[in-house]
């Protein structure tokens, strides 16, 4: 078992230093130290299962001493910048006031066509027009456009926009969310004369129904009207 | 410290001393092993063929009354190979192959030698 045990901190510290050194461009939006327990979870978990002769505990005590570890990793990272620094990473600026910083670049081994797919992607074709382009620690770009090219916003239009709140699913596949109704702030009595009001008889009819806080409703039927 | 990494530290403290227990109890399953295997093999050695026997009696079943304990911590092609070893030794002993008798005795030995030395983190083991 202490051989499981040290077999998995080695494998698990070899993988993070690995990935660490390989840059955040690989981690595909998770943090350093979950895409390591991913990466390894999944082939820990299936050899006891295709292999009968393996005891279940060779794979269960590496996955849970792999998830302790994760939470106690993000736990120390969450306590000290410095340590959160050297295992995570900082998040690299590649684009400044519209200039590419070829030193980052080449640090997260990032191609100028990957940086062009990235920031299409986010809907920026244009270099000049960006303020910053973050890559994040856990591999996403962040991408601030210059005050010019911002969108505006209806404060900046003086304009007033009624808070409408989150729509909340209150029926799914016929069936009333009770739950999500009265976090909505409504109940079954107001949705059956809401549903009156509709084509529909009754909620059996209607695939799906949302609700905002402000009583706006969006309703789809069964029959794909 | 929060309840989760509470939980977290307190799973790796408790695999740590399950570790430390799984040393003593695969120690102390192998010593009594090889011991009975000793004992029988000077029995042989005297020509006790019948008390030779009986030690590899006792070995085989002290190994199956620990199946609860092997099955759980030991590959199973492991506890195979050291139960083919020991009958295979109580053959030797019952047909008096002396030829096969030696290699027999050292067949068990190195089984149990090796279930051993698996468990306790060395180089070799780790690597």
């Amino acid at each position: 078992m202490i051989i499981i045990i040290i077999r998995t901190l080695i494998i698990y510290f070899s993988l993070l230093l690995i990935m660490r050194v390989m840059g955040k461009r690989q981690l595909g939006e998770m943090e350093l130290t979950e895409f390591v327990v991913a990466v390894l979870v999944a082939d820990l978990a299936a050899n006891p299962l295709q292999d009968l002769g393996i005891p279940m505990i060779n794979g269960i005590v590496p996955i849970i001493t792999l998830f302790c570890c994760e939470v106690l990793l993000t736990w120390i990272g969450g306590k000290s910048i410095r340590f959160r620094a050297i295992m995570f990473d900082k998040p690299s600026i590649l684009i400044e006031h519209g200039r590419i910083d070829p030193a980052e670049m080449a640090k997260n081994r990032f191609t100028p066509e990957e940086l062009m797919k990235a920031l299409r992607a986010k809907d920026c074709v244009d270099v000049s027009k960006i303020q910053y382009a973050i890559l994040e620690t856990d591999g996403k770009i962040s991408i601030l456009k210059e005050p010019a090219e911002a969108p505006v916003s209806a404060k900046q239009f003086g304009a007033e926009i009624p808070h409408k709140g989150l729509p909340h699913i209150v029926i799914s596949e016929g069936r009333i969310i009770s739950d999500n109704l009265a976090i909505a702030g409504f109940d079954e009595r107001w949705l059956e004369e809401r549903i009156k009001t509709t084509k529909y008889s009754s909620a059996k009819d209607i695939y799906i129904m949302t609700v905002d806080e402000a009583g706006n409703v969006y309703i789809s039927g069964k029959d794909g009207r | 410290m929060k309840k989760r990494e509470f939980t977290a530290a307190a799973v790796l403290v408790l695999f740590a001393v399950l570790s430390v227990w799984n040393l003593k109890t695969v120690d102390s399953l192998t010593d009594e092993l090889i011991i009975c295997i000793v004992k029988s093999q000077e029995c042989s050695e005297k020509l006790d063929i019948k008390g030779a026997e009986k030690n590899v009696d006792e070995a085989i079943e002290r190994w199956l009354n620990a199946d609860g304990y092997t099955h759980i911590f030991i590959r199973h092609s492991e506890i195979d190979s050291t139960s083919d070893a020991l009958y295979e030794l109580k053959e030797a002993i019952q047909t008096e192959e002396a030829t096969h008798l030696k290699a027999a005795y050292e067949k068990v030995r190195y089984h149990l030698e090796s279930i051993n030395s698996m468990e306790h983190p060395s180089i070799g083991s780790i690597l």
